[in-house]
């Protein structure tokens, strides 16, 4: 029976990972760039190879297949993305070593992972998530976005996928953007406090935790974003956009202190508080060292550092960085010590 | 000149003037260790046994870096990543004759064991040259590996492969 139609289903992985890659690398349409993920057959395939570990060893005379992995590893990385391709035409070792190699770039990496309602009771999270990160292990990617949608406990499942994910990267110039839905069981405050406390170095990081809660835009993921999570966080990460998160007043001017240490063009920050008196706090602490302005401020040039807030019914929306465009009716905050260059 | 004798597998001697093993940071280390550099250590009593290595490919390695004596040893990776590397025509012409044969495998795999990162990235980059602008069954057949897909697998690969066409 052929591989193909036994195991390539791709309804067997319920969780789709979208692959693009900029058509530069592949010297035409520079700038475009195209996508193909795991509803189709052949990468649904990729990913049960990846899991065969067993390599063939050739007897007697040196092949090419006798060379360890890591410098077959060595070998394929100093070719680029698509002078990789027909690697995986060659024979199962190279196909599970193009993959393991990494150094593949790719523009965005896009994972779903979602319970329908037919596969509700059968899947297995663990394994699915180990499979995700063997798939994704090593492959490099500017942008990364996961999207995960369950119904029980997963705390520690996504813990250790998105670490698998984000470790052992050169990640400076990335985004990852995390997207955590359920609705029954809020997110563990202290697994994920660990996991944010280890963070690497990111240009840009959306965290969005929604479900547990009435307010879908705001949820139960508040607790973990405490002031010292915040903070580390922020320290290592350039473009910083959270939705849960509980800062105190002083947690917050410490923020917008380190906020204003670095280049403004290096940092931004897009927080939602929990509608409290923190934002009040704030304006009434006596050593506050900011200029507090109400009015729409056009000339975005006249300030260097500016805090934001705008309030609904239910959160404060906290920006720091450069005023976009449209921002009337948004009350801000200037840093007035950084006025005056 | 100080020489150091190096002993392959297969129990050949080679004395190799102490300078050119720099390259090798095996070797180096070492040498360091057994304070062959000392003085009043007889460095000529103290040879080094690779058992790894078999002598025709250390012959190999020796010659190479005999060629490329006093070219500076390249410190850990914090080179440009995307920088192309290019084979140099003396390199190339070296690695050239015993390509898609057993060794240059082993001349890879020694320069390797041995820690001689020049010659790992260029044997290296040597053998991805000849996989650039070939097909799959084209790699196959230079390099003899054997063809264990089925039609069918083979069809499915390309159905994966097809987007990037």
């Amino acid at each position: 029976k052929s591989l193909i139609g036994s195991i390539c289903q791709s309804i067997e992985f319920g969780f789709t990972i979208r692959f693009s890659i900029r058509m530069k690398d592949m010297k035409k349409n520079d700038g475009k760039f195209k996508t193909f993920s795991t509803d189709r057959l052949g990468v649904s395939r990729v990913a049960k190879d990846c899991l065969k570990m067993d390599v063939d060893k050739v007897n007697g005379d040196t092949t090419i297949l006798s060379l360890p992995d890591d410098l077959l590893w060595l070998i394929f990385n100093s070719l680029t993305t698509s002078e990789r391709f027909p690697l995986a035409f060659v024979c199962r070792r190279f196909r599970n070593a193009d993959l393991d190699a990494g150094g593949k770039s790719f523009l965005v990496i896009d994972i779903f992972w979602y319970l329908s309602k037919e596969q509700k009771s059968k899947r297995d999270m663990r394994a699915d998530f180990n499979l995700i990160a063997a798939i994704c292990k090593s492959i490099a990617y500017e942008k990364m976005h996961v999207y995960i949608h369950t119904e029980v406990n997963s705390s520690e499942n996504i813990k250790y996928l998105t670490s698998d994910l984000m470790s052992n990267r050169v990640l400076t110039n990335s985004e990852v953007t995390l997207q955590l839905r359920n609705e029954k069981f809020a997110p563990d405050v202290q697994k994920f406090r660990r996991l944010f406390m280890q963070i690497p170095k990111l240009r840009r990081f959306d965290l969005e935790f929604t479900g547990y809660s009435t307010n879908p835009r705001y949820c139960g993921g508040r607790k973990i974003f405490d002031d010292d999570t915040f903070l580390h966080v922020l320290y290592n990460v350039a473009h910083l956009k959270l939705n849960s998160i509980n800062l105190s007043a002083q947690g917050l001017l410490k923020a917008f202190d380190m906020f204003c240490e670095k280049p403004l063009e290096l940092k931004c920050v897009e927080i939602l508080l929990p509608k409290s008196d923190i934002i009040n706090d704030l304006f009434d602490m006596p050593d506050l060292k900011f200029a507090i302005e109400e009015k729409y401020e056009k000339d975005e040039r006249k300030r260097h550092c500016v805090l934001l807030t705008t309030t609904n019914w239910t959160y404060h929306s906290v920006k720091m960085g450069k005023l976009a465009q449209n921002t009337a009716r948004m009350r801000w905050i200037g840093c007035e010590h950084k006025f005056s260059n | 000149m100080v020489l150091i004798t190096l002993v392959s597998s297969d129990e050949q001697n080679f004395p190799v003037e102490r300078e050119l093993l720099k390259q090798s940071g095996t070797i180096e280390t070492l040498i360091v260790n057994m304070n062959l550099d000392d003085e009043d250590t007889d460095a000529a009593a103290m040879p080094i046994p690779l058992p790894n290595v078999k002598g025709d490919v250390l012959e190999k390695v020796i010659q190479w870096m005999e060629h490329h004596k006093g070219d500076p040893v390249k410190e850990g990776d914090n080179e440009d990543n995307n920088a192309e590397i290019v084979v140099p025509q003396w390199d190339d012409d070296f690695f050239k004759p015993a390509m898609y044969g057993s060794k240059h495998l082993e001349l890879t795999v020694a320069a390797s064991y041995l820690d001689i990162k020049n010659l790992l990235t260029l044997s290296c980059k040597a053998i991805s040259n000849t996989f650039k602008g070939k097909t799959g069954p084209q790699i196959r057949e230079e390099w003899g590996v054997p063809n264990e897909f089925t039609p069918e697998e083979e069809e499915a690969i390309r159905k994966e492969n097809e987007w990037s066409e």
